[in-house]
């Protein structure tokens, strides 16, 4: 008899206990920074709390370590299951928890103190940068190793957008961070004037195409039709929308540079692909949507499957917007404003945010050992405070956006502005703490789900709990590849 | 600029949109429909099952 192979949700718990944690860390300096704005006297006058020097902190919280844990976590427990294997190499697996946990440690404790590349998405320095280059070049290792043991040949839809957001996001982050370091801490871009704005903006667009995009994308293509027990509602179309998603995305870049010194033809480069996007964008909504066909009733009774339906509604409003956006002589008019923050922040609170948290309550009970999460009205209640919180956020931003923009462009018939900066500014000061209301309902939720999970968890953390075992097809004998041994 | 440069783009672009079609002849032929319609089903596996047998053996090598 041939071992019993069991899958490895050793390292998955670890990555689902980082993710509740840092969501809490990252969207409450999202709310601190967001209350200065409204309210200035805030900052105390000490320099490292202020909002310059909070705010990277606040997107590295939120993006790389409450999204980019849960990507890892997740990762880890699709690729076991729909290869039907154990995780390949334990060890680095591991290592990849740690370090990456370490990355996140250091950038987050250098930033404030002005020891930053000015990269918008990519400010830790060259040493922290070398250390996220080897995590990740480690977690890329341990996912295709995975795969290589497969023993489903096919591989699912949902490996293919990992894989590609393991790829691109070590190609960016390499591209985008060459530098010559001076000294420990500070470091000069290889690159300069537009060339390095047009790196930088190829990076932080791609950043968000393959990190805030396929990855969550993998997460969708899995979870979704678990939670709404139905099959995939087009295999055939996810492979369509992949393959335009990542052939299309590269090149929209520098729709983030409108109007600048950036030469007008790659501008509209950047526009028309933008708008091409909109079909694989709208495409792998469509079919999450539709993959909920025959099971809505299931939206009464399942607040995971409703963290799903709003992330898919909200991904195709966002890329939408996004798409508008990128069209020339509406960016006139939104680019520079608060705009920008509404439509970033339907993306990922909307979008990144409800997919991982309803990806999350699916995943923590199969891996904590429990049928269910500890408590389905918590759950409830933490859908409720997070769809108000982003309503009054995105809803507050956007007439903020619009309200700058057009005072920002009001000419009076002497061809003079008609408005100082300060004018906007005081316009939309009420819509600055609305906003800062919505985010705090949504950090509230973010303590609800965190003492949900350390409930659910009593059993894991007790040690109760059993390892599942791979469901390896008979024969039994002579397996290819061999069971692995159950060690971490 | 040379006008070899309006021919090669053209070029490329044919090339992207033959590609582009030619995928979704590719995933819609009818000798991917068992495998692509057992693969959809996958993600559904993960809530009870013991051990895996009937539906997905076709994928197995």
């Amino acid at each position: 008899m041939p071992t019993i192979e069991t899958y490895n949700d050793h390292v998955v718990r670890r990555f689902l206990l980082a993710a509740a944690v840092w969501g809490i860390i990252g969207m409450g300096i999202g709310v601190y920074i967001a209350a200065q704005l409204a309210w200035p006297a805030l900052n105390f006058d000490i320099p490292w709390l202020t909002f310059s020097r909070l705010r990277p902190n606040h997107t590295f919280g939120v993006i790389f370590a409450f999204g980019g844990s849960a990507l890892m976590g997740t990762c880890y427990y699709i690729v076991q299951r729909t290869g039907h294997t154990r995780l390949a190499l334990p060890r680095l697996a591991n290592f990849t928890f740690w370090g990456w946990q370490l990355v996140l440690v250091l950038a987050m404790a250098t930033m404030p103190f002005g020891i930053t590349q000015s990269k918008e998405y990519a400010e830790p320095e060259w040493f922290i940068d070398i250390l996220t280059a080897v995590v990740w070049v480690s977690f890329g290792t341990v996912f295709f190793a995975t795969l290589a043991r497969r023993r489903i040949q096919h591989i699912y839809v949902a490996n293919w957008y990992y894989g590609a957001f393991i790829i691109a996001v070590g190609l960016l982050h390499i591209v985008n961070n060459l530098a010559l370091p001076v000294s420990l801490f500070k470091s000069y871009p290889i690159y300069s004037g537009t060339v390095d704005a047009m790196v930088q903006w190829w990076y932080g667009h791609n950043a968000v195409a393959f990190f805030l995009t396929a990855g969550f994308l993998g997460m969708m293509y899995y979870f979704v039709p678990r939670q709404a027990q139905q099959p995939l509602w087009s295999y055939r179309f996810s492979i369509v929308n992949f393959w335009a998603l990542i052939s299309v995305y590269m090149w929209a870049g520098s729709h983030h540079l409108m109007y600048t010194a950036l030469p007008d033809w790659v501008q509209s480069v950047g526009m028309a692909f933008s708008l091409v996007l909109l079909m694989p964008s709208w495409g792998s909504a469509a079919n999450g949507l539709f993959t909920f066909n025959g099971s809505w009733h299931r939206l009464k009774t399942d607040p995971a499957a409703k963290f799903m339906v709003l992330s898919l509604v909200f991904y195709a409003a966002s890329t939408f917007e996004g798409s508008m956006m990128a069209i020339k002589t509406v960016n006139a008019l939104s680019h520079y404003t608060d705009w920008t923050v509404a439509h970033v922040h339907s993306g990922s609170i909307g979008w990144v945010a409800m997919i991982t948290i309803g990806s999350l309550y699916a995943m923590a009970p199969r891996a904590l050992g429990k049928p269910e999460m500890h408590s389905q009205r918590a759950m409830e209640l933490h859908f409720r405070l997070h769809t108000a919180g982003l309503l009054l956020y995105i809803v507050s931003m956007w007439l903020a956006g619009v309200t700058e923009g057009l005072m920002w462009r009001a000419t009076s018939e002497d061809g003079s502005l008609t408005y100082a900066f300060i004018d906007s500014l005081v316009a939309i000061k009420p819509l600055y703490m609305i906003r800062f209301f919505g985010g705090v309902l949504i950090v509230f939720g973010m303590v609800v789900m965190a003492w949900n999970l350390w409930h659910t968890a009593a059993d894991a953390r007790a040690r109760l709990i059993q390892p599942i075992p791979v469901p390896i097809p008979e024969p039994a004998e002579h397996q290819v590849p061999a069971p692995l041994p159950a060690t971490n | 600029m040379s006008p070899l440069w309006g021919h090669l783009s053209g070029v490329i672009t044919v090339i992207l949109l033959l590609s582009f079609i030619g995928t979704w002849i590719w995933v819609w032929s009818a000798r991917h429909k068992r495998k692509y319609d057992a693969l959809a089903r996958l993600p559904m596996d993960d809530e009870a099952h013991s051990n895996a047998n009937g539906r997905d053996e076709e994928m197995h090598p």
